[in-house]
């Protein structure tokens, strides 16, 4: 395991939206692999315009984002299905396809890589099966609970095996009991070798975790420290204020 | 090697599973191939209602009474061998007269007229028949003083009716040119208005599957991934469009068939589906499938390339 090489690097990056808005100014940070870091901040203060950088669906105004040495805002179209292929994010709102049953949503993500049926079958069963989903394969989105189906995102954006699992506000819409589960199954992949990425607003998530916090707000971080040790004032002041 | 089954498969499940779509996006796509079906039956039922009149327009070149029979049968042989010529048909001076005393025969005064000069008034005559009526112009030219007949032949020719019908001759060829042109316009005015009736269709469809695509490239997936299934059901809504369109125009054609013919001059539109009824199938799969694929891409530019 390459632990405490330098993964994701953010270096003093600026974005500015079309609307002139400051979403991120001067961020930088440096992410280690195997290392779970929690980005918390009140909504819009731009956590998620930040992870959206990692996957390059947005693109800095200045400054660098590194995904294993690599410059990820200057990869060609034909190579970013490959790098996404690295990461695996989870949305609050799930994102799940409602024609699917839960075993194609998670299946779908390896046929896009080419992957043969018997692997296919495999580790879609595996994925589910660590998610504690393996009964309900066949259910549709609209037949499972709100934490079955954060659950079932879980299984899809981790079953290729990615380097990184991002997560962006996966407890938003669930109650304490399936947050408290999906924040299990998050420490569980994390044990299990991969860099977790978690985004929230919640400080009791903050507080189960126990893990690096970064907080931000309006768009600049704020405090970055250690083993879930965070400074209480100005994490009161990044959400509340 | 397993992609193409994949794509199918997700198409497949794509038209399944949306069904209000599927059935929107067939439903306009039908009703864009009847009106295609309707064009090539407006189209063959006009061009055969004016073949119908170009039958009825020729050309008569009347000779003098002392015109030796052996001449006219020259000029015959000569007018059969032009190109543009589809049948001469010889009128004796006996024939002649046998018709003039038919058409006459309830007028007394000029049976009496015709029994008091004692000999056939009535020259022969040539009934000449061209393949277009644009091609009389030239058969009239090649009887006329400056065509090749030699001056005696010439000589011998009393009248040539073409310059009486060469109005009507004209109008008809002006109406056929006028329908094709028509029918050309009208058939590229509603192809470009079902691609648009038909994209705006299935980008609604698109619109649809805005998150599955956004989700596919999340993921990873290569642009054929994402672009395929969209085009294959692209592709599947035509084909369906195209046989429910083949199956709706049996019975329609059937029943058009009863209120047209008379009207059309003994055009049965049934008849003309069934006769033509590979050819008509194909064009309309052909015309889906096109359809189909030309709407998908111009929803999927949008949601990919924008």
């Amino acid at each position: 395991m390459k632990e405490e090489s330098p993964l994701i690097v953010f270096d003093n990056v600026t974005h500015i939206t079309d609307t002139r808005h400051r979403a991120l100014d001067s961020v930088s940070f440096t992410i280690n692999v195997g290392e779970f870091v929690t980005f918390i901040g009140r909504s819009g203060a731009g956590k998620s315009s930040l992870l959206k950088h990692l996957w390059a669906e947005k693109k800095p105004t200045s400054g660098t984002v590194l995904f294993d040495g690599y410059h990820v805002d200057r990869l060609p179209s034909y190579e970013l299905p490959l790098h996404r292929r690295r990461i695996g994010v989870v949305f609050q709102d799930y994102r799940l396809l409602s024609h699917k049953t839960a075993f194609e949503n998670v299946a779908f993500v390896l046929e896009a890589m080419g992957e043969s049926e018997e692997v296919i079958n495999t580790d879609v069963a595996y994925a589910l099966d660590l998610v504690g989903l393996g009964h309900v394969m066949e259910r549709f989105p609209t037949q499972l609970s709100a934490g079955e189906r954060q659950r079932v995102a879980i299984a899809r954006a981790m079953v290729h095996q990615p380097d990184v699992l991002i997560a962006d506000e996966p407890t938003g819409n669930l109650d304490p009991e399936a947050t408290h589960s999906i924040v299990t199954i998050l420490k569980k992949i994390h044990e299990l070798g991969t860099t977790v990425l978690l985004t929230t607003h919640s400080k009791s998530v903050v507080d189960d975790i126990k893990k690096r916090v970064i907080i931000i707000k309006d768009g600049t971080i704020v405090s970055d420290k250690e083993k879930g040790t965070y400074h209480t004032e100005k994490l009161e002041k990044a959400l509340h204020d | 090697m397993k992609q193409p089954h994949r794509i199918f498969k997700s198409a497949w499940q794509h038209i399944t599973r949306n069904g209000t779509v599927t059935f929107a996006a067939v439903f306009v796509l039908s009703v864009t191939l009847l009106i295609i079906a309707l064009l090539i039956f407006t189209q063959s039922v006009l061009s055969f209602s004016l073949e119908q009149v170009a039958q009825k327009v020729d050309v008569n070149v009347y000779f003098l009474p002392n015109a030796p029979e052996e001449v006219v049968l020259d000029v015959q042989e000569q007018l059969l061998a032009l190109e543009e010529v589809s049948s001469v048909e010889y009128v004796s001076r006996e024939d002649a007269l046998d018709a003039f005393r038919e058409r006459h025969e309830n007028d007394s005064l000029t049976l009496q007229a015709l029994e008091e000069l004692g000999e056939n008034p009535l020259g022969s005559s040539l009934n000449i028949r061209a393949f277009e009526p644009s091609q009389y112009e030239q058969v009239a030219e090649f009887i006329s003083i400056t065509g090749p007949l030699p001056t005696t032949t010439q000589a011998l020719v009393e009248k040539v009716n073409y310059y009486q019908n060469e109005r009507i001759i004209e109008r008809v060829r002006q109406a056929m040119g006028s329908v094709r042109r028509l029918g050309m316009i009208l058939s590229i005015v509603f192809g470009v208005l079902s691609v648009l009736i038909t994209f705006n269709t299935l980008r609604l469809a698109m619109y649809a599957s805005r998150e599955e695509i956004s989700i596919m490239q999340m993921v990873g997936a290569r642009r054929r991934f994402v672009q395929g299934p969209l085009y294959m059901a692209g592709m599947l809504y035509g084909l369906f469009a195209a046989i429910f369109t083949i199956i709706v125009l049996y019975p329609l054609t059937s029943w058009m068939a009863g209120q047209t013919s008379a009207f059309f001059g003994g055009f049965n539109v049934f008849d003309y589906y069934v006769s033509n009824f590979a050819l008509l199938s194909l064009s309309l799969v052909a015309a889906g499938i096109i359809l189909g694929v030309i709407s998908s891409a111009l929803a999927l530019w949008m949601y990919l390339d924008k």
